[in-house]
């Protein structure tokens, strides 16, 4: 093997390695951290609180607040796990099967309780409601702020005996 | 083949299609001639049960008969000429497209001309080499008629030219 | 037929439960005969496998078409059908429902198998009979392996072992929708088609037939597998767009990727088989990459079958399905690198680059990138199960693979028009800046013209890591005006060689070029659909999101304002009504909004919910898409409540978003050309024109352009359908009382149901006859058929099909030729496609007039310089010779 082919071959390796290595990286830094509510109580929100997180809890019974404030709906619930809470705060749509007990896995950021306070005030002035007044501020350091709500509603096809939806479908 | 193969052949395909166009009428006749889909579907069925016995038949027959023709012309061993005439091929191809890209601009003049002079160069080794090849293995008679059309070729071109 | 005993029996089931057995016995003994008849090399073993392949091909379809006549029978007593299909889904559904499940989707897996091997087999069986053998073994053990999950696991034949259900549970709603009738079996067929290229590549090195002839059979099912897995991923991007309600049409889902995968490395062969075709090099890359396209289609149905992926699609892990799949898939991977490694010898070449500045380097550059990408999309489709075995699950989402995958797509559409631009072998250094500087100026124009009109294209994302910003917007416009610059250049300068060589006019020699050098300007064709692919990539990043909560509807002012309306962008929407509708399948909820811009009402679309009534807990979202020049306005209802007639809206304005199907339109046709057989092209012979000839020629020329360009036009316009058309709910308007009137005024004999199911429903039912249709209008028509077939005798066939004719004659007078069912929405899928094949078909018939064989003058090479020595002159003359007979 001449000097000028080990060259090349070790210059591929470099790069193919490097590259490798490198979306490694990036893909630890990027993940999604996926966490239970306690899980995350448990681990304290300083570990978390600058990075993209999905929690996933139950939706406590009675805990959930909506109000149309300036033609957006807000609302606010506390999501619950093995006895450990956090509150939860979002905005827009939710799921169809979103209520009291529901499985829900929000994704978002934690954010001091401070900042949303103003937030559950408006909602209940807008529209007083049961569970009103909110203290976010009282119940914890931190809230979540969802962007998105997805409901782990039951498999649709889990009660399904056979069949099961062809995965090339979608 | 043999004219006999042939003849049984178009009596076996024209029974089969006389055998599936009676069946499809008895299906349509079945539904009194609505054609509905479970009728098209039934038709495609029957149409799949011919072809899996006429296929079914030829499968058996075939691996017992007796190999009688053709066993070793059928196999072709790769040999030297077939991979020089897949040179000559590729040579030729390689020229023409640098003569498109010289006339695209991509080359130029100079580059083309001592790009296409390696090819030629190479092609007409592989030519010599096969016409060797071929001397070796053609009848005399093929030897003469080759030499005789060549000739004729190089004859009128060089009429052409002159004209 | 299956009602008459308590314990349930359907011959249906048992003839196809066993035609299937009979495959599969058929199978072992084509796999054995075939890999027996080329290594003994005796041919009646060979013909024999051959035949048995045919064989099984009927078998396969005679089980399929005993599927359907299930599914269209409502046997029930089968419990695929049962659990797929109810007796009022449309007939078009029913069939469809064949595909709907996962049994089902097996059968039809090896369906599409067996066609194809079929056609495969019948058209080369003669040119390579030294391996054909071993491709029919080969495809017959890819065979015997799915058929094996078929009868042992997943058999759709399966009937209930105590009564059968009266009603079956009805296919999917979300499948429901045509794109999911075609989607699924282009997509399937992509994969497939992979078999058959693997096939050859294992006949190939089996029986050491490694020349090249091989490559050219491969190649076209290479290119017809590219094609159905473009066709299947950009259907099943609109499917998610207008079926999903998300706003986009991919999100990196495991199932797309899987599809996503093969299409890399099948591009990727495309290319390098030119390689080994130019230059005789990469044979062992080649057959790698046939292999590995193969391997990922097998692995990616394993992915997300198997459950080793978790999609949203929700299917569960399946320990005895995986551990099949991994036996296979070892299987595979241990055959072809024992038989490549066994043949390395015949296969090696020196692979000797003579420049960067060459073609083939950019190719070899190409093929690395498609490769990074299939390995990047595998890795981080992957990732989640990688992380879950070392502890801890971590997923990725799609903003992930968006902060690679554009680089990379940059860098190959920077090629697609970069590449052309080379010459083979190396392209002489002082010509570069000729061939570069008119896409480069075009670069530098766009780039400029961008940041002037648009500032907004300045917009920052983020490559490969969330700090590392760039313009990436502004980065493919500049490459994709870089591509179409080069590609017009490289149809410019052709058309001039070729008018030179042949003195022809400009359009004959450029349709003469696309011809004759057809897969290299299809290729380019090709490229061009990728450019503007890219162009509504490229939107995304302007893509603007807007949730709102009306809490009353209300009648807005002439501009659009009032308390009920909101604005968006260059619009305002207002909500005017909410529409609660229901038939027998369904309760629609529909939400009428108004869309206004610059005062003008410009659409009246209904966004809705649909909640089928044997699919609760999952409403589906109907979106109204709008379709305007620049972008689509694209409006969800996601959420309401009836009684205080809340809405909740989301809005997408999704910029430039049109230009993606388009796109794969230009692809789809220039795929086509690519696909042109030899044997049309041969037909070619050179006649002298004469004026005459020559202004037919340019009639015909003309005639094509058009027809190509209403045929794209017009596809263009069939893919985003009139928003809320097809969306507005039956018997619009008609609230409560219209429940059940499927169920009123059923015929009474099969007379009337045959003219009913002539009949088309003219209430809005998509694709529906007034025998389906569960909408009032439908009904009433009912019962005008009844009432004008009453008192009519219809003992005999004549007296029945006279009262028929009688009835549909009279519907059709007063009515219009419309009303009867040849539905106008099939002729306008038809239309255009015919269109686009009927322009290729006529390129190719009238073609041969203007082609002429180079025997110009202009085309000889000067002589000069050849043939050097004296001797060789003979040479050098047959060598011109011969040469002036390739083209």
């Amino acid at each position: 093997m001449t000097s000028a082919t080990l060259g090349k071959i070790v210059l591929t390796c470099a790069v193919v390695l490097g590259g490798g290595g490198f979306l490694v990286y990036s893909a630890f830094g990027d993940t999604e951290h996926y966490r239970m509510v306690h899980d995350l109580i448990h681990d304290g929100f300083d570990k978390w609180h600058d990075k993209e997180l999905k929690v996933h809890g139950n939706v406590v019974p009675g805990s959930i607040i909506e109000a149309v404030v300036d033609q957006e709906t807000e609302r606010t619930f506390v999501l619950e796990r093995e006895g450990k809470r956090i509150r939860v705060f979002s905005k827009g749509p939710k799921p169809d099967t979103f209520k009291d007990l529901a499985d829900v896995i929000a994704t978002g950021r934690l954010a001091p309780a401070g900042n949303l306070q103003a937030t559950a005030d408006t909602m209940c002035k807008v529209k007083p409601q049961p569970g009103c007044p909110v203290r976010s501020d009282a119940e914890q350091t931190m809230v979540f702020e969802a962007t998105d709500l997805t409901a782990k509603c039951p498999s649709k096809y889990d009660g399904a005996p056979s069949i099961k939806l062809d995965p090339q479908f979608h | 083949m043999e004219r006999g193969h042939d003849a049984m052949r178009w009596v076996r395909l024209a029974g089969t299609a006389f055998v599936l166009v009676v069946g499809w009428i008895f299906v349509a006749w079945q539904n009194r001639f609505h054609i509905t889909a479970p009728v098209v579907f039934a038709c495609i069925a029957y149409f799949a049960v011919v072809m899996v016995v006429w296929n079914l038949w030829r499968t058996g027959a075939t691996a017992v008969s007796a190999d009688q023709y053709g066993e070793e012309a059928w196999v072709r061993p790769v040999g030297a000429r077939d991979m020089l005439e897949k040179e000559k091929r590729t040579l030729f191809k390689a020229i023409r497209e640098a003569e498109f890209d010289r006339d695209m601009g991509k080359l130029s003049k100079a580059d083309a001309a001592a790009m296409i002079k390696t090819y030629k160069d190479r092609a007409i080794e592989v030519i010599k080499a096969l016409e060797g090849a071929e001397r070796t293995s053609a009848t005399v008679r093929e030897k003469i008629e080759r030499e005789v059309k060549a000739r004729v070729q190089v004859d009128s071109k060089r009429k052409g030219a002159k004209a | 037929m299956t009602q008459t005993g308590a314990v349930p029996f359907s011959p249906i089931a048992l003839v196809g439960t066993i035609a299937l057995l009979s495959a599969y016995a058929l199978a072992a003994w084509c796999a054995a005969a075939g890999i027996a008849g080329n290594s003994l090399k005796s041919r009646r073993f060979v013909s024999s496998s051959v035949y048995g392949l045919y064989g099984f091909n009927a078998l396969i379809s005679l089980a399929s078409a005993l599927m359907i006549y299930a599914f269209v029978t409502h046997d029930f007593a089968i419990k695929y059908v049962a659990e797929t299909s109810d007796v009022t889904m449309p007939t078009s559904y029913k069939v469809t429902a064949f595909w709907g499940g996962l049994d089902g989707s097996l059968l039809f897996w090896v369906l599409v198998l067996a066609l194809f091997s079929t056609v495969a087999i019948a058209v080369n069986h003669k040119r390579h009979r030294d391996m054909i053998g071993y491709v029919v073994a080969t495809i017959m053990i890819v065979q015997i392996f799915f058929l094996s999950l078929l009868i042992f696991t997943k058999n759709p034949f399966a009937t209930f072992l105590t009564t059968p259900p009266v009603d079956g549970k009805g296919l999917n709603p979300l499948l429901q929708n045509y794109w999911m009738v075609i989607h699924p079996p282009s997509l399937y067929t992509g994969f497939v088609a992979a078999t058959i290229p693997f096939a050859f590549a294992i006949g190939a090195l089996a029986s050491g037939r490694l020349d090249d002839l091989w490559l050219g059979s491969v190649r076209v099912w290479m290119l017809i597998c590219f094609g159905f897995l473009a066709l299947g991923l950009i259907l099943g991007g609109r499917w998610a767009y207008e079926e999903l309600g998300w706003g986009g049409y991919w999100a990196w889902d495991p199932v797309e990727n899987a599809g996503f995968m093969p299409w890399f490395t099948a591009t990727a062969f495309l290319h390098s088989a030119i390689i080994q075709e130019q230059r005789g090099t990469m044979k062992i890359w080649n057959l790698a990459l046939v292999v590995t396209t193969f391997f990922l289609t097998i692995f990616g149905t394993f992915m997300t079958r198997s459950g080793a992926v978790k999609s949203v699609h929700a299917f569960g892990a399946d320990n005895v399905l995986a551990m099949q799949f991994i036996a296979f898939l070892g299987l595979i991977a241990v055959v072809s690198i024992g038989l490549i490694v066994y043949r390395a010898n015949k296969l090696s070449s020196k692979a000797k680059f003579d420049s960067f500045m060459s073609r083939e380097f950019a190719f070899l550059i190409n093929n690395w990138i498609l490769l990074a990408c299939a390995f990047f999309v595998l890795f981080a489709t992957m990732w989640p199960t990688i992380t879950e075995a070392f502890g801890s699950r971590e997923e990725l989402d799609a903003k992930f693979f968006n902060k690679w995958m554009p680089t990379l797509g940059i860098l190959l559409l920077f090629l697609a028009g970069a590449a052309p631009l080379l010459a083979w072998r190396k392209t002489t250094r002082e010509r570069l800046w000729n061939q570069f500087l008119i896409p480069l100026a075009a670069t530098a124009v766009t780039v400029g013209l961008l940041l002037v009109v648009f500032p907004q294209t300045k917009h920052l994302s983020p490559i490969f890591a969330d700090k590392v910003k760039v313009p990436l917007s502004l980065i493919v416009f500049g490459t994709v005006a870089f591509c179409f610059a080069s590609i017009g250049q490289e149809f410019w300068r052709g058309t001039a060689v070729r008018m030179r060589q042949t003195n022809g006019d400009p359009v004959s020699s450029m349709l003469a070029l696309l011809l004759m050098k057809r897969r290299k300007y299809g290729g380019y064709i090709v490229h061009l659909g990728v450019a503007v692919l890219f162009i509504g990539f490229a939107g995304k990043a302007y893509d603007r999101m807007l949730d709102r909560t009306i809490e009353k509807p209300g009648v807005a002012a002439a501009d659009g304002s009032g308390a009920s309306s909101f604005s968006f962008g260059d619009y305002t929407f207002s909500y005017e009504k909410l529409i609660h509708t229901s038939d027998d399948h369904k309760d629609a909820i529909s939400a009428q909004v108004g869309i206004w811009q610059d005062g003008d009402r410009i659409a009246t679309v209904y966004p809705a919910k649909w909640d089928f009534h044997k699919a609760e807990q999952q409403m589906t979202t109907e979106v109204a898409i709008t379709v305007r020049p620049a972008e689509d306005v694209y409006v969800v209802l996601t959420g309401f409540d009836l009684d205080q007639k809340v809405a909740n809206f989301r809005v997408y304005l999704n910029p430039l978003i049109l230009w993606v199907w388009v796109g794969f339109i230009i692809l789809a046709i220039g795929t086509l050309i690519c696909l042109i057989p030899q044997s049309l092209v041969d037909m070619v012979t050179w006649k002298p024109k004469s004026p005459l000839g020559r202004a037919v020629d340019v009639g015909i020329v003309a005639g094509i352009v058009v027809a190509m360009v209403l045929g794209v036009a017009s596809q263009a316009h069939a893919g985003p359908p009139p928003a809320g058309a097809e969306h507005v709910p039956a018997g619009m308007g008609m609230t409560g009382e219209n429940d059940g009137w499927a169920a009123k005024n059923r015929p009474e004999n099969d007379t009337q149901a045959r003219a009913m199911n002539e009949l088309s429903c003219p209430c809005g039912c998509p694709h529906q006859t007034i025998y389906d249709c569960p909408c009032k209008t439908a009904a009433d028509l009912r019962r005008k058929v009844m009432d004008l077939m009453s008192g009519t005798d219809l003992s005999t066939p004549e007296a029945r099909q006279k009262a028929y004719d009688a009835v549909l004659a009279q519907f059709v007078t007063e009515y219009g030729q419309e009303v009867l069912s040849t539905p106008k929405s099939k002729v306008s899928w038809l239309l255009p496609s015919l269109a686009v094949v009927g322009a290729l078909g006529v390129l190719v018939g009238f073609g041969r007039r203007w082609i002429v064989h180079s025997h110009g003058p202009a085309a000889v090479a000067p002589t000069a310089d050849s043939g050097a020595k004296p001797d060789d002159d003979d040479y050098a003359d047959k060598l011109e010779d011969e040469l002036s007979r390739t083209d």
